[in-house]
């Protein structure tokens, strides 16, 4: 299994595909995050961001290598592993990105609230941005598993269906993506920090369910 | 003991797609070296995706023990490595240690004669040494079943050889070798056995060479106990002095040998030699002129 994600990160590294969805992330984060923004918004904006990227990564990873290369693979270790070793490097990319942003946004933003003269500890805000950005990146993970092989198998809908389900998953209340962007924002607002536990519980619980199911699919759909 | 069996396996692409195999049975004994003939789009190619996991059946059971190796037909250059990364990916995904991974890597690169363009990305190697990396990443594996779908193609004379000759090697390791290829004499005389492929039902056929007068070898072996098979199915016969003697195609006795060297069993190869005329002659009692085994 470590061998099958070290090929995937490897491929990914090499082909270049990582790029596309970083600097896209890092336009859409630069286009929002500024100086005299809040810390604690544009955490929640990073970290609802991070789900149509994540679901983007495992789209590189799943269509990584040609189908024919695949087949090797899938012959050497059986559909699921493969399958499983996508996502893995999927989410290793999403977390990765995640600590960056975090990090990047500790460092760009003068001020922790939304209300003027009121800060919150600046550790702790950037503590339940990460929270949520990870909660984000498993949610993700779940959108890009259930959008692409071997659920669904035409390629050309599943960048819609990434789109459709990332907007879904952040508007529907108490979806785990919804309530920890919400945590930040409206902590924000009352000058507080909370950290929502239950929603990354639940978001990896999400991810843990879409990967063994779309595993379990694998062994038996036809691509 | 079986290595593979399919009991009434079917196969279409989409619930509505034509069977492309219907009702299909195989069973394989460890060391067979299969050939698959079939005309083009007669399933050839979904037979060995369904032996190797690559495609489930739509119908029936498949039961493949071990691990597997396959050979695509045609292996694309779109990946981002090096022939030797990339064996050595492989291998470790084959479930070998990183060290013997890039020591089979290694060998193979030599056996197939690209050591200088191991470090050259794929994308810029030709159509038919790419087609090397991709035999050479099943090769590796020294895998239970391997699965070859006209990997022949685009090599060249001297790398068809290789691949023949592994493959013999694998079978005679004990492997179960299913190979398709257009060539109707490859590897002839040395095909355990031979199914043809026709509106999807398999039929087993007559190996090819099996029909021509065979080259036999003998060889003596003194041994308490024979490894459990043994490549090329040896026709034997138990000496009354405790020693056995083994009749063979001459085409598999360096397989035979190569097992029978590697036994765990303690065993001595008394003589190996050519035994004139067709089938079953007698003995030659004069020693062989070198037997073949130092290679």
């Amino acid at each position: 299994m470590s061998a099958l994600i070290r090929y995937q990160v490897e491929l990914l590294l090499r082909s270049q595909r990582w790029l596309p969805p970083f600097l896209g992330y890092l336009l859409v984060l630069g286009l929002g995050v500024s100086g005299d923004q809040p810390m604690m918004d544009c955490l929640g904006y990073a970290a609802a961001l991070l789900v149509p990227i994540t679901a983007w990564y495992v789209r590189c990873t799943l269509t990584a290598d040609p189908p024919q290369a695949r087949a090797c693979r899938v012959a050497a270790a059986g559909p699921a592993r493969v399958q499983l070793a996508s996502l893995a490097a999927a989410l290793i990319a999403g977390l990765v990105l995640a600590v960056v942003a975090v990090a990047a946004i500790w460092l760009v933003c003068g001020r922790t609230t939304i209300i003027p003269g009121r800060e919150v500890s600046w550790a702790r805000a950037a503590l339940a941005g990460l929270l949520a950005a990870v909660c984000c990146v498993l949610v993700g993970l779940a959108v890009g598993a259930l959008s692409h092989r071997p659920v669904l198998l035409r390629g050309s809908y599943g960048i819609l269906a990434a789109l459709g389900l990332s907007v879904l998953v952040l508007v529907v209340p108490f979806s785990p993506a919804n309530v920890a962007v919400r945590a930040l924002v409206s902590g924000s607002l009352r000058a507080e920090v909370r950290y929502p536990l239950a929603a990354p519980a639940v978001a990896a619980l999400l991810a843990l369910l879409t990967a063994a199911g779309t595993a379990a699919l694998s062994r038996r759909r036809t691509e | 003991m079986e290595a593979l069996r399919l009991t009434e396996v079917g196969k279409r692409y989409g619930r509505s797609g034509p069977w492309v195999l219907r009702g299909v049975g195989l069973a394989l004994e460890p060391g067979a070296l299969v050939r698959i003939a079939g005309a083009n789009g007669s399933g050839k190619s979904t037979l060995l995706k369904l032996v190797g996991g690559i495609e489930p059946p739509s119908r029936g059971r498949l039961r493949v023990a071990g691990r597997r190796a396959y050979v695509p037909e045609r292996f694309p250059p779109a990946l981002p490595f090096d022939p030797a990364g990339y064996l050595r990916h492989l291998g470790r995904i084959h479930g070998l240690s990183t060290a013997v991974a890039a020591d089979r890597a290694e060998f193979w690169l030599d056996r197939f004669g690209i050591t200088d363009r191991a470090g050259t990305p794929l994308a810029r190697l030709s159509k038919g040494t790419c087609q090397k990396v991709a035999v050479a990443q099943a090769l590796l594996a020294e895998a239970d079943v391997l699965l070859l779908d006209e990997a022949w193609t685009g090599l060249d004379q001297a790398a068809r050889t290789t691949l023949d000759e592994a493959a013999m090697e694998r079978a005679g390791a004990g492997g179960v070798v299913l190979f398709v290829d257009h060539d109707p004499n490859r590897l002839a005389g040395l095909t355990s056995r031979a199914f043809q492929l026709r509106q999807g039902g398999l039929t087993e056929v007559q190996p090819p060479g099996a029909e021509e007068p065979r080259e036999l070898m003998s060889v003596l072996v003194a041994a308490g106990e024979l490894p459990e098979w043994l490549p090329g199915t040896p026709e034997r016969e138990d000496r009354p002095d405790g020693t056995v003697l083994l009749r063979v195609a001459a085409g598999q006795s360096d397989a035979l040998l190569r097992r029978l060297l590697t036994a765990p069993a303690e065993l001595r190869i008394l003589d190996v030699s050519k035994i004139d005329g067709a089938p079953v002659g007698k003995p030659v009692s004069e020693p062989a002129d070198a037997p073949e085994v130092a290679r």
